[in-house]
Order: structure tokens, then C-alpha cells, then sequence
């Protein structure tokens, strides 16, 4: 059985948004959607301030509260971990979205363009009008993973079967691959690197992990 | 580019709260009707189509917030975990039962009705809780919370009938005044909860510290303080009063509570990153007390 995580280096990661791009360009989200995005978070005080760049999206969480609550049964999940959503279920009622402690998901009620009114050819071209009314978000690529596995390739090693955003980093922050395998590039940054999941405390037990520093 | 802080959740707004209003209100007035209507059965008969109308506008204003309301009925699908469906399945129930109270005028049909009106109270209290991304609702108060002003509301329109319609019963006017009481409490304790620092974002505790003094003042010791007018001079005014200043605070607790303290998560992290060279730092969880 896998369980598909991904790792977010937050020492190598630059907040250079390729990984939102990379999300836009191939799940062909609307605009101001951004199922992958990068925080860029400041704290501290002078002079001993810092600031760090910090990717986040769907969780993809063992423990999904959106799951939980999804009244209509769209929102459902894999047995590689992946918090997926039939858009042919969902009837857009939102209490998924009010659910989610990292604000993953999103609703659109009619076509959104990146110029107003103004339809770029892609946009009209790769439009999906399933996906209007209803919450959508992040599913690590799902589709891609898939096509890729059936080909015999691995997920997280080969791009082909590995999440676009992962694909894209320039600098090698996000990492996916599959938690149970000891031998994957995920178990063993997570093996070599202290990590932390965002809201751990509220028991969604993430499937995304923060490396923050090298174990001692 | 998105914040980092909690934000003030957009995915419901007043329609949703009107819900909880309408079906909050419903059921405390249906439990009051059947309660009363062993003494005084034509009360029963005038509240029970009044509630189920109630749940209906509320329903109607939360259904035009569904993206695809033609999927409504996919509601009912997930009853094993989702409070939703299980307030669908109430809400399924309680209509036929409050219409055939009205049809058939039966005292037992009426504490079905009312009891499944309650089923629907609580399945709305533990919606509000199992939304993990709003610290203001996940608060374990937000149940009882929700429940007691529920109550009072129904108890708040029970006696406004009453006094429109004839005498008021003394007992409505008892229970009103522990209900309101027993909010009041439930309400400090919700709010002491919810100020607990690392409880809720810097918003929500804002926003409840900002009606806190409106809401006991007007809301709960001035009501109380006419029902004791009310019982010790029989005063219909008085008693009329002092309900729809519960009334109005319990609708006014709802909206808050849905629409301005509903503020997200936001985004943390537990610890800084380590760069080279340097070391890493405590973590931030920006916009929490």
C-alpha cells in the first residue's frame, strides 16, 4: 500500500511561485485559484528577523475534516491517501471549504479570466465547465500519477508520474513520493531532516511535511 | 498574493446563518407549542405551521447558496459522518411531522414533531463544531451555545404569540426566563473559552469582545429583568418585550457567530528554517493572540 506525501524543504525553497505556475498552467485553474501557492511569511523582531517561504495547498491529510463533513460523499479518499473530489457529486453547499484548516479549497460560480471580462484563447480552450458551482482543489496530480503507474513509472523519481508542482521547483524544495517505501527520495529527507506538519495539533495528520533543519 | 493571517471565511455568508435562524427558531417554538399544548391545545395549532415555514425560508436562503442546487437531494449521501445530512434528515422528518400535527391535532404526533425539531437543533449546533478551518465553531461551547439559543428563541416567539393572541402561561414565561439565564452562561463560558490565548484568531476575539456588552446587556439581563415584571405584574407588554429582546439576540448571536467572528485558520509554522549560515528560529502562527 502507498501513501503519497509531499516535502517542502523550507531552506531551499525561494517563493519563486514556479510551483503555482506550473499548478495553473497544467490543472488549468481559473483565475485567482491557486490550488499550489507560496506563503511568504515574516516575523521576529529587528534585528533578529527572519522570513521564510512557505508552499502550501491541499494536505492531502489521513485524517480529513473535509471528507468528514462532505454531506453530498464528492469528496472522497484514495487508498494511496489522496483526498480526491467527484465534481459530478458535488452540489457546492461549501462546508468542506469552512472545514479545511488551510484554506485549500475553492468555488467558483461562473468563469473567471486573469483580464476581467477578456478570454484568453487557452483560457476558452482548456475551460471545464464540471468544475463551475462546485469546490475544487488540489489532487496531487492525480490523473498524472496514475498514467504514469500504469506505465511502470514512479511516482516522485519519474516526472511523468510526479506532480507538476514538484516537477517544476527550481531548486529542488518540494519532494513527493510514496511514505511507505523506505527507499524513497520523501522517506529519506524525512529520515535525515527534522519536519513538522502544519496544524498537526487539530489531528488532520497531514500529508505534507515542512524540513526545517538537519538532524543532529 | 494571499495573507498569511486569518482571514474572515467568505464561503457562507447571511443565507447560512438564516438556517440556523430559521431551524433554531423552529424547533424551540415547536417544543414550546407541544410542550403547552396539554394545557392550552390551540396554541399548539397555531405554532405548528408557523415552524415549519421558519425552517423553510431557512432553507430556502441556504439553498441559494448551493453552486449546483439541482444536486440538492446528494445531501442525504454521507449521513455517516456529516452533520449536514444528518440536519437534511432531520429537517425531512420534522416537516411531515409538524404538518401532520396540524392535520391531525394529535398531542403524540406533536412530541414526535418536536422532538425530531430538536434532532435538528443539535444536528445544526454539531455542524457548526465539526468545521475544523473556523476556530470560532470547533470550540466545544459552540454546541450547547447553539442549542440554548435555539431554545430561547423559540421560547422568545412562543410567548410573543401568546401575548398576541390571548394570556400568556406562566410556565412559558418560568422557562423562558431559566433558558435566557442558561444561555447567559453558556454564552460566557463559549466566550471565556474562545479568549483562551491560542484559542482563536486575533479577529474572532475582537469581534466577541465587541457585542459581548450589547448582547448580555440588551440581550439577556434586560429580558430577564422584564419577565420578572412580567410574572410579578402580569404584564403582557413587559413579557412581549423581554421575548423579542431574546429573540433578536439570539438572531444577532447567529449572524455574528456564521458571518464576522467566522475568521480561518490562517497559516503557521512550528519552526523557522534553518539557512546557511545561521540557525533556525521559533516557529510563527501570525494573527493569534
Amino acid at each position: 500500500m502507498s501513501r503519497y506525501v509531499m516535502v517542502a524543504d523550507l531552506r531551499r525553497c525561494v517563493g519563486c511561485q514556479t510551483c503555482t505556475a506550473a499548478c495553473k498552467v497544467t490543472n488549468a485553474t481559473p483565475a485567482w485559484v491557486e490550488w499550489r501557492w507560496v506563503l511568504d511569511i515574516e516575523s521576529g523582531e529587528y534585528p533578529d528577523v527572519w522570513r521564510a517561504f512557505v508552499p502550501v495547498g491541499c494536505q492531502h491529510c489521513a485524517n480529513p475534516p473535509c471528507m468528514e463533513v462532505c454531506p453530498s460523499g464528492a469528496t472522497w479518499q484514495r487508498e494511496d491517501g489522496i483526498v480526491a473530489i467527484d465534481y459530478d457529486l458535488c452540489m457546492g453547499c461549501s462546508y468542506c471549504a469552512v472545514a479545511c484548516p488551510y484554506q485549500a479549497r475553492y468555488k467558483v460560480e461562473k468563469p473567471q479570466y486573469a483580464y476581467g471580462d477578456y478570454a484568453m484563447d487557452s483560457e476558452v480552450a482548456r475551460a471545464d465547465p464540471r468544475r463551475i458551482g462546485v469546490v475544487t482543489k488540489c489532487d496531487f496530480c492525480a490523473e498524472r500519477i496514475d498514467a504514469g503507474r500504469a506505465r511502470g513509472l514512479v511516482p516522485g523519481v519519474d516526472p511523468d508520474a510526479t506532480p507538476a508542482c514538484a516537477n517544476s521547483c527550481i531548486s529542488s524544495a518540494l519532494a513527493f513520493g510514496d511514505l511507505e517505501d523506505p527507499e524513497s527520495s520523501v522517506s529519506r529527507l524525512l529520515a535525515e531532516n527534522e519536519s513538522f506538519r502544519m496544524h498537526d495539533e487539530l489531528g488532520t495528520e497531514p500529508g505534507f511535511y515542512y524540513l526545517w533543519e538537519k538532524k543532529r | 498574493m494571499r495573507g498569511v493571517e486569518p482571514a474572515r471565511q467568505r464561503h457562507w455568508d447571511w443565507r447560512a446563518a438564516a438556517n440556523f435562524i430559521g431551524g433554531g427558531s423552529a424547533a424551540g417554538l415547536f417544543f414550546f407549542a407541544a410542550v403547552a399544548s396539554y394545557e392550552q391545545g390551540s396554541w399548539l395549532l397555531r405554532a405548528a405551521p408557523l415552524a415549519p415555514m421558519l425552517v423553510l425560508v431557512g432553507l430556502c436562503c441556504v439553498a441559494s447558496e448551493l453552486g449546483r442546487p439541482l444536486r440538492a437531494s446528494n445531501v442525504f449521501r454521507r449521513w455517516r459522518t456529516s452533520w449536514m445530512s444528518r440536519e437534511a434528515i432531520a429537517v425531512a422528518t420534522f416537516l411531515p411531522a409538524a404538518v401532520a400535527t396540524v392535520v391531525l391535532r394529535s398531542p403524540t404526533v406533536a412530541w414526535l414533531a418536536a422532538l425530531l425539531g430538536l434532532a435538528l437543533l443539535y444536528c445544526q449546533a454539531r455542524m457548526l463544531k465539526a468545521a475544523r478551518g473556523i476556530p470560532a465553531w470547533r470550540e466545544p461551547a459552540i454546541v450547547p451555545l447553539i442549542f440554548a439559543t435555539g431554545l430561547v428563541e423559540g421560547g422568545g416567539m412562543f410567548v410573543i404569540l401568546s401575548a398576541a393572541f390571548g394570556a400568556v402561561p406562566g410556565a412559558a414565561l418560568l422557562a423562558l426566563f431559566a433558558l435566557i439565564a442558561a444561555r447567559l452562561l453558556v454564552w460566557g463560558s463559549y466566550q471565556a473559552r474562545v479568549g483562551i490565548p491560542g484559542a482563536a484568531p486575533r479577529g474572532t476575539v475582537a469581534i466577541l469582545a465587541e457585542i459581548r456588552l450589547p448582547l448580555e446587556l440588551a440581550g439577556h439581563l434586560l429580558p430577564l429583568g422584564l419577565l420578572v415584571i412580567a410574572l410579578v405584574a402580569n404584564s403582557p407588554i413587559a413579557a412581549s418585550g423581554g421575548a423579542v429582546l431574546a429573540l433578536a439576540a439570539g438572531w444577532y448571536l447567529k449572524l455574528t457567530l456564521v458571518t464576522r467572528a467566522a475568521y480561518d485558520q490562517g497559516f503557521a509554522i512550528a519552526r523557522a528554517p534553518a539557512r546557511s549560515p545561521g540557525y533556525s528560529h521559533a516557529g510563527a502562527k501570525p494573527g493569534w493572540a
